[in-house]
């Protein structure tokens, strides 16, 4: 045998060899391929960021990416998140908005429910132009959270307050 | 090799958020009963609706759990003259005046409702024409020219000379 031969069966062993080590021990596991993925159209991508700038308080920048997240697609914890952020900021027109699709979608979801209806009494102690209708649809809410979850944080005591207020 | 690390710092910022996730949450304080400036806010939504009768019951429910909110005393008085109860809106102004003495404009309002009051009833006292004088010279004194206060003053001691002489 010529000495080229021998060391290129040497070689083909030497490589079955190592294969069958690498099969048998789970070490392919190890072997990470790289996704090619397209950043701009992941709506996770967005979300990984807006968490981020959040936990950071960065809600500035956090709030347009939750929203091009969701615009992306839909999401309820990003959609939930926006909400606490336009809450946070004071825009409760925009919390209102975000939390009313979410008890809408979640109808058995206390949470949505009562967030909705602080927002919606937020926006009524806070606005320009405050409506009645606001307090009206908290109280609804409210009484729809004690429904859903008989002692629900404060909605059964909060329904009540409202109640006194507008019986008036 | 730009792409790869993109990808990479990508990746380091999505995995932690994704596995981890970040739920925010609205916090928020339980509405009570002894929240007047919620009856503050509620009587003036009440007044744009033109309901005077509960917009006054917001505003006296508000006054009575804070007797020193001014803006609470200061509608009430606006909407009692607003439907003719001079004798209510001087109660009101009565105590701004008490309140807030450097305001002029509450000794000045409350003078004007002193004589509204006798000029609707027609059977004012020789003391509530006294009353209202006193009150266009503190509202002269604090802000002298502040609207009719002077010429008012004139027609007041001319009025009150009148009655005295009659009385002989």
């Amino acid at each position: 045998m010529k000495k080229n031969t021998l060391i290129l069966i040497t070689g083909i062993i030497i490589t079955l060899i190592l294969a069958g080590i690498a099969l048998g021990t789970g070490l392919t596991g190890l072997i990470v391929k790289t996704e090619d993925t397209d950043f701009k159209q992941d709506p996770g991508f967005y979300k990984a960021l807006a968490n981020h700038f959040a936990e950071q308080g960065e809600y500035d920048e956090a709030i347009p990416a939750y929203e091009t997240s969701l615009a992306l697609g839909e999401d309820r914890e990003v959609r939930n998140n926006l909400a606490v952020l336009y809450h946070t900021s004071g825009d409760y027109t925009n919390a209102v908005n975000h939390l009313r699709i979410l008890a809408e979608q979640y109808p058995e979801n206390p949470s949505y429910h009562y967030d909705l209806a602080v927002n919606l009494v937020d926006r009524f102690r806070n606005s320009e132009e405050q409506e009645v209708n606001d307090l009206l649809e908290a109280l609804a809410e409210y009484e729809l959270v004690e429904q859903i979850s008989p002692g629900y944080q404060n909605a059964k005591q909060n329904a009540e307050v409202l109640r006194g207020i507008l019986k008036i | 090799m730009k792409k790869k690390i993109i990808t990479f710092l990508a990746l380091l910022l999505i995995v932690p958020a994704l596995v981890l996730g970040a739920t925010l949450i609205i916090s928020s304080k339980p509405l009570t009963e002894e929240d007047a400036e919620l009856y503050y806010i509620t009587g003036n939504a009440l007044y744009k609706q033109s309901d005077y009768d509960s917009a006054i019951k917001s505003y006296k429910k508000a006054v009575s759990i804070n007797p020193l909110y001014e803006e609470a005393h200061n509608n009430l008085a606006f909407l009692y003259n607003k439907v003719g109860e001079y004798t209510k809106a001087a109660e009101h102004l009565a105590e701004l005046t008490q309140i807030n003495p450097a305001n002029p404009s509450y000794h000045y309002d409350y003078a004007i409702n002193l004589v509204m009051d006798i000029k609707e009833t027609k059977q004012g006292e020789i003391e509530d024409i006294e009353n209202a004088l006193e009150e266009f010279k503190i509202t002269d004194n604090l802000a002298p020219g502040f609207q009719h206060a002077k010429e008012n003053i004139e027609f007041l001691e001319n009025m009150r000379d009148s009655y005295y002489s009659k009385q002989g």
